[in-house]
């Protein structure tokens, strides 16, 4: 942090408030959320669960091919309370939506969510007028950050979400919601 | 032989097109008579490919279910068709074949048809406390917040 040469007299309250405005807060945070954010972005940890066929590109993501330890993704966290990310991988049969929205409320903050594949962005080939099994996206349940289309989408495109994910949280707030 | 067993149970024989319709033969049962003729499949070596259920209230005033039985030794598949009335239940074969436990219980899910007998009859695809049987012809899923015809 840099150095603030103080004026020798300060004394005047008008004089302190003139100096506030030329030099900003005292303390500046910045350097420390940039650090967090940093690391939080480097190490995004998944929860263990799929949902569908998704599930499936998903663990091959996981797997010696692709690997996704080389991005600091591949711990998956069989608990929700150690998890940063969700990644929703399949169709949401309405039956899941109550344990999902669980899940989601056990996961400590901050938090992302990934919505993977044509059926978790808004219902996919399963949504007809009437449909009574699905859930028709999965922004219907949980706030999603980052939409992958696909059916499924390859693990390529699985990449390129944790990617454009690590870009958001390492913009901090320019993200906030 | 099967046909011999059934025919003192199931009078109404038909033998189908197998290249047409996918099985040898088809019976039209009384619904009573299930336990009966599930106990005649399996003393037979059969064993229970599906059960399912049409809604045809509208035809016939009758929900009719439809049990398929299957064989390896001699390659054959049998049909049985059971008409019941809308409000009647249905004896369950899962004390024989025990496949039929999920089966029966999700064509109480999906049509609201009971079964007698059947060990914990309730819903095995839709949630607990849903509230009807989708499957059937005068279904309607009411406004709920997993659709997106119903945002506002």
């Amino acid at each position: 942090m840099a150095q603030i040469e103080l004026p020798l007299v300060a004394n005047d309250p008008k004089d302190i408030e003139e100096l506030r405005e030329e030099v900003g807060p005292l303390v500046h945070m910045d350097l420390l959320e940039n650090l967090l954010n940093h690391a939080r972005s480097r190490s995004l940890w998944p929860l263990t669960f799929g949902l569908a066929c998704c599930a499936i590109e998903m663990m091959a993501a996981g797997a010696a091919r692709f690997d996704l330890d080389r991005i600091g993704a591949g711990v998956f966290r069989p608990s929700a309370r150690q998890a940063d990310v969700m990644i929703l991988a399949g169709t949401i049969s309405r039956k899941m939506a109550t344990p999902i929205k669980t899940l989601w409320d056990q996961m400590p903050s901050p938090k992302w969510a990934i919505a993977m594949g044509g059926c978790t962005i808004d219902g996919g080939p399963f949504k007809y007028p009437g449909q009574y099994a699905i859930v028709e996206g999965a922004d219907k349940i949980v706030p999603v950050d980052v939409y992958v289309p696909g059916c499924p989408p390859r693990p390529e495109a699985l990449f390129a979400a944790l990617f454009k994910l690590e870009e958001k949280i390492r913009a901090g707030k320019k993200f906030k919601k | 032989m099967i046909a011999d067993k059934l025919s003192l149970l199931v009078p109404d024989a038909t033998e189908v097109q197998y290249d047409a319709r996918g099985f040898h033969i088809q019976y039209t049962a009384s619904a009573d008579t299930l336990p009966q003729i599930a106990d005649a499949f399996l003393s037979e070596n059969f064993h229970l490919e599906m059960i399912t259920c049409q809604d045809r209230r509208e035809n016939d005033n009758a929900f009719r279910l439809i049990y398929q039985f299957n064989q390896y030794g001699t390659p054959q598949r049998h049909v049985i068709l059971a008409d019941i009335a809308p409000d009647a239940t249905a004896p369950s074969i899962a004390a024989t074949f025990p496949a039929a436990d999920w089966y029966e219980r999700e064509i109480f899910d999906m049509y609201g048809v009971s079964f007698d007998g059947h060990p914990d009859l309730k819903r095995i695809l839709m949630e607990e406390d849903y509230f009807g049987h989708p499957l059937l012809k005068d279904f309607v899923d009411p406004p709920n917040p997993y659709r997106s015809e119903d945002d506002a």
